[in-house]
């Protein structure tokens, strides 16, 4: 099961909910209720999240992308949330910069 | 600010009425003679450049042979302008030139209005023109509910000095079509310099347009991206990060390249560093204790106005992705912006780019969150266990610019002893 939404900026999140009945903190939850102007996540019947607002009020900016659900389910939660964000073309200018010999510091070794 | 070029502009002008040279773009010497051979010798091989004072610096040539033309494409392929490469030549008619006429249409903020700008001696350096003898190049506002209509027009000119009758009714539609143009696609500027007057009567021998950054949106049939004012051509980052705000008005994310390859910060001795702050008040005051200390932020980016965290998650990922770089930092200025949300977005950036390790960075990294829930910003870096790397600094509100480059310095330092990293 998964639950999706599209959001202002042009990006979408992306919550695989199958496993979110036992996760304990329901931490992408207790995170947007804290966002202003109110949750759109908010805990369903089943122990998933689910979506307060519309999708089309969502899309139109109800969800602020303050990613608090991205991160806090990462350290909290099941690490279920992910975060898509288009950057046209950014993908390409790194691989044409690496095939330079011009690496970015986060994909040299460390 | 987003600037035209010559052959683009013109391909504007001449869609509004106004005549332009026949001519094509060129991309080598080859196509140049295909073109010239074209539209018929002599030409002019015009480099495309946006700059200035572009004929001053051998960026135009005529040619009346086609041995010629190949000869002055190969030549301006190889030069820059003003430190810009000629990527590309423009190639069109040489015109048969009995004078030469200045004009432009350009918003005046004092008026809040826009103004159309007239010198009938020409236009070769008119800036200097218009401040040693002001009376050559005349001004008249439009009131944009009227727009200027051709008996406007010819008011203006017959109140510019020096003008005669044919002036008034040759130039007249020219006035009227060029300001049609600034108002249709949002200029900033118009400006045809020089407007010549041939035997065929008025041609647009240059054209310089500028359209508002506001208003790409409204013009997709340019192809504009939206980039920051450089007076230069955008780098290939910028107009990536240019699509940042595209779609999402919260805050902002002005990101500008200050030395793309890390030239001019290697040649100066100095360490390549990049940047990001909330506010350009904080980040020029940054700026300057760092490169005293021996740094070089190769960036220049303000992400306020309290962007959202995937505004910031976009924009680091932005910034890391300069290869030359050997530090970063973030310096917030006294701000009311929620920062907790600011940090997110970094922090969302840094585990995706360096997964292996949970966002902990492999060079010095500082962030100095002062203002708006500055302390949940600094405990999202905790929470994430980033603030635990050796190589990241957190500040609070308590430090200044200066504390934070010395900081900064400090870090490198202790990183390149660890490291053995060269600068």
């Amino acid at each position: 099961m998964s639950l999706e939404f599209h959001v202002l900026s042009g990006g979408a999140l992306f919550i695989e909910t199958t496993g979110c009945p036992s996760c304990e903190s329901k931490a992408c939850v207790k995170v947007c209720a804290e966002q202003s102007p109110g949750p759109v996540l908010i805990l369903g019947e089943d122990g998933r999240p689910c979506l307060k607002p519309t999708l089309a009020e969502i899309k139109r900016g109800v969800c602020t992308e303050c990613l608090g659900c991205l991160l806090e389910c990462g350290i909290r939660g099941n690490d279920v949330v992910r975060f898509q964000a288009p950057l046209e073309g950014l993908d390409a200018y790194v691989a044409e910069q690496e095939e330079g010999g011009r690496i970015p510091v986060y994909r040299r070794g460390m | 600010m987003a600037r035209l070029y010559e052959y683009q502009g013109k391909e504007l002008l001449r869609g509004m009425g106004i005549p332009v040279p026949r001519g094509r773009v060129a991309r080598d010497p080859i196509e140049a003679a295909k073109i010239a051979q074209e539209i018929g010798l002599p030409v002019a091989v015009k480099a495309q450049v946006l700059t200035g004072k572009r004929g001053k610096s051998g960026g135009i040539r005529f040619a009346v042979t086609l041995e010629e033309v190949r000869t002055a494409a190969r030549a301006l392929f190889r030069e820059s302008i003003h430190a810009i490469p000629v990527e590309a030549i423009l190639v069109e008619e040489r015109l048969e030139i009995r004078r030469e006429i200045y004009l432009a249409v350009t918003a005046d903020p004092s008026r809040r209005q826009p103004v159309v700008l007239i010198s009938l001696t020409g236009g070769v350096d008119i800036e200097e023109t218009a401040a040693q003898d002001p009376r050559r190049v005349s001004q008249a506002p439009i009131n944009i509910r009227e727009g200027l209509l051709d008996h406007a027009a010819r008011n203006i000119l017959r109140k510019t000095p020096g003008a005669t009758s044919a002036d008034i009714v040759g130039l007249a539609p020219v006035l009227c079509d060029l300001y049609r143009t600034y108002r249709q696609f949002d200029c900033k500027l118009v400006e045809v310099n020089p407007l010549a007057l041939t035997p065929a009567g008025p041609v647009a021998a240059d054209a310089r347009v500028d359209i508002d950054d506001d208003a790409i949106w409204r013009h997709p049939e340019l192809g504009l991206r939206m980039t920051e004012e450089t007076g230069r051509a955008p780098t290939p980052l910028e107009v990536i990060a240019g699509t940042i705000d595209e779609g999402d008005h919260r805050g902002t994310a002005h990101f500008i390249q200050l030395d793309p390859d890390g030239s001019l910060a290697r040649d100066l001795g100095k360490i390549p560093v990049a940047f990001d702050c909330v506010g350009t008040g904080a980040s020029l005051t940054t700026m300057d204790e760092l490169v005293p200390l021996g740094y070089y932020p190769v960036n220049f980016a303000d992400t306020s106005g309290n962007p959202s965290a995937s505004k910031m998650y976009r924009i680091t990922k932005v910034i890391l992705a300069q290869p030359q770089i050997q530090g970063y930092l973030f310096i917030s200025c006294i701000s009311s912006q929620q920062l907790d949300n600011t940090a997110r977005g970094i922090v969302a950036a840094l585990k995706e780019l360096f997964p292996a390790t949970g966002g902990q960075p492999n060079i010095p990294m500082l962030f100095a969150f002062r203002g708006a829930y500055d302390e949940e910003a600094v405990q999202v870096f905790r929470d994430h266990g980033i603030a635990s790397s050796p190589w990241v600094e957190l500040l609070g509100r308590d430090v200044d610019e200066r504390d934070a480059a010395r900081a900064f310095h400090k870090l490198h330092r202790r990183w390149r002893d660890a490291t053995g990293s060269v600068p």
